[in-house]
C-alpha cells in the first residue's frame, strides 16, 4: 500500500478514468485523450522549453536527448529540474 | 592552538553551541573555504564564512564590480564600482574580520589554472554565473576528492546540492552536461530577484561550516530547491547514477576539460 | 578525577558561560570543575544553564560576595 501511495495511484483510482502525473510534488490530472505519451509531449503540454530541464522519472534521471524517446505512464513521479547557472 | 581573549568573545555564541564548542571553533580557524565567483552567491557566503572565522578564505573571481552588481551582491559597495573583485571583497572580509586569512585570485575559472587552486581547500563553493565554470568546478573536485557545494540561480528560484565526491551523487549524475548554448538565459538577460543568491549562498554558507564541523546531516544526494514566488523549498533525491560521465564506472570524462567558453562575451553583458 | 579551577569572578553574563564551557571541554567525562562566580546574576544564570547542558552541579558553596561552585562534567 505504501508503493501503491508513494507512486500517486490513490489520485487515480475512481475519478472517471483520468489519468493522473505527480509533478514537482504535485499532482496532475489528465483526460485520457490528453494524457502526453512521452516526456518531450508532457513538457510541451507544460510550456518549459526541453533544453532547460532534465528530468527524474520515478527516481531515475533522464537526459534532454532521451526526452522523445521516454514514456510516461499513468502513476508515475516526475521531477522536471531546472538548469541553473546564475550566480 | 588556543583561543585569545577576544576570540572567545567574538565567538562565543558559536563556542556555547554544544555541537560547536572551542574544539569546532578552532577546527573552523585552521579551515580553508575556497569561493569561486565573488557575486550574488559568493557574497554572502564569503561574509557570514569570515563573520564565523573560518581561518582562511580563498576568493576566486576575474571580473570588476559593476553598478549592476550591487543590487544583490552586497560585499561590494558603490565606491568599489570599477574595482577588482577579489579586491573589493578581500576589504570587506578584513573589516568584519581581521582573524581571517584572505587569499585572492584574480582570474577565471579555467581548466588550466583553477585544479592547483582548489587543491588548497578544504571544502568549495560554486558560487560561479555559468555553466561550463559549474562544470568546471564538479570535475576538478571529484579529480581532487574536495568535498563542495554547487549552487545555481534563475529569476526567483535557486538550487544547490553538496557533493562529497566518490561517495555521494555529483553534479554531473544529475545535469550530465551543460544545457544547449542560449537555451538558458544568464542572469543579464532574465534578470534575478536581488535577495534570493542571499537565500542560496547562505545555504551553501552553511553546508561548508556543517562539513568542516562533521555536525548535522549534509545536504548530499539531493537537490535543495527554492522558489521566491511561493516560497517552497524541495528537496528531490538524486541518487549516483551508474552511467555518469564523471563518476560512473563506465566514466567518459578522465581528464579535465572547459565545458565551452568560461567568460559570456556577449556585448553588454552582465552575466 | 582531577580538580579544575577557574576563577570568573568579575567575568559577566553570559561570557562566564562560554569560559565555563571552554574549562570543561579541556577535562575528561567525571572531572570536577571548581569555579568561583559572582552573586547577582551569574549565580542565578550559571547553574541553571550548565545544568541544561548536561552537567552536574556537586556543591554550591556561599562565600563572601562570591559563590564557589563544584561541576561535575558529565558529557
Ligand atoms: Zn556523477
Amino acid at each position: 500500500m505504501t508503493a501503491l501511495l508513494s507512486r500517486g495511484v490513490p489520485f487515480v483510482l475512481g475519478r472517471n478514468g483520468m489519468k493522473s502525473l505527480q509533478i514537482n510534488g504535485r499532482a496532475h490530472q489528465f483526460a485520457p485523450a490528453e494524457m502526453p505519451a512521452t516526456l518531450c509531449a508532457l513538457l510541451e503540454k507544460l510550456g518549459i522549453g526541453a533544453a532547460t530541464v532534465v528530468a527524474e522519472v520515478d527516481g531515475r534521471i533522464v537526459t534532454p536527448e532521451q526526452f522523445a524517446q521516454t514514456e510516461v505512464r499513468d502513476g508515475q513521479t516526475i521531477e522536471l529540474i531546472k538548469f541553473m547557472g546564475g550566480g | 592552538m588556543s583561543l585569545t581573549e577576544e576570540q572567545i568573545q567574538r565567538y562565543s555564541r558559536n563556542i556555547i553551541l554544544e555541537q560547536v564548542g572551542g574544539a569546532g571553533q578552532e577546527k573552523l580557524l585552521a579551515s580553508k573555504v575556497l569561493i569561486v565567483g565573488v557575486g550574488g552567491l559568493g557574497s554572502p557566503a564569503a561574509l557570514y564564512l569570515a563573520a564565523a572565522g573560518v581561518g582562511t578564505i580563498g576568493l576566486l573571481d576575474g571580473d570588476q564590480v559593476d553598478l549592476t552588481n550591487l543590487q544583490r551582491q552586497i560585499i561590494h559597495h558603490t565606491a568599489d564600482v570599477g574595482k577588482r573583485k577579489v579586491v573589493s571583497a578581500k576589504e570587506k572580509i578584513e573589516a568584519v574580520n581581521p582573524d581571517v586569512a584572505v587569499r585572492t585570485y584574480d582570474v577565471w575559472a579555467r581548466a588550466d589554472s583553477i585544479r592547483d587552486i582548489i587543491r588548497e581547500y578544504d571544502f568549495v563553493i560554486d558560487a560561479t554565473d555559468n555553466f561550463p565554470a559549474k562544470f568546471l568546478i564538479n570535475d576538478v573536485c571529484h579529480f581532487e576528492r574536495i568535498p563542495f557545494s554547487h549552487g545555481g540561480i534563475l529569476q526567483f528560484e535557486g538550487q544547490l546540492m553538496t557533493i562529497i565526491p566518490g561517495r555521494t551523487a555529483c553534479y554531473r549524475c544529475l545535469f550530465p552536461g551543460p544545457p544547449p548554448a542560449n537555451a538558458v538565459a544568464p542572469c543579464g538577460q532574465a534578470g534575478v530577484l536581488g535577495v534570493l543568491p542571499g537565500v542560496i549562498g547562505l545555504l551553501q554558507a552553511t553546508e561548508a561550516i556543517k562539513y568542516l564541523l562533521g555536525m548535522g546531516g549534509l545536504l548530499t544526494d539531493s537537490l535543495l530547491t527554492y522558489c521566491a514566488l511561493t516560497m517552497e523549498f524541495r528537496k528531490v533525491p538524486a541518487q549516483r547514477r551508474a552511467d555518469c560521465p564523471l563518476c560512473g564506472p563506465n566514466a567518459t570524462i578522465t581528464t579535465l576539460r572547459d565545458e565551452g567558453k568560461v567568460v559570456c562575451n556577449r556585448k553588454g553583458c552582465k552575466c | 578525577m582531577l580538580t579544575t579551577k577557574v576563577d570568573l569572578r568579575g567575568v559577566p553574563c553570559p561570557l562566564n558561560l562560554v569560559k565555563v564551557k571552554l574549562a570543561i571541554e579541556k577535562t575528561a567525562v567525571g572531572d570536577i570543575l571548581e569555579i568561583e562566580i559572582d552573586d547577582g546574576e551569574p549565580i542565578q544564570n550559571l547553574p541553571v544553564s550548565l545544568g541544561r547542558q548536561g552537567q552536574e552541579i556537586v556543591e554550591t558553596i556561599k562565600c563572601q560576595g562570591y559563590f564557589r561552585l563544584k561541576v561535575r562534567r558529565r558529557l
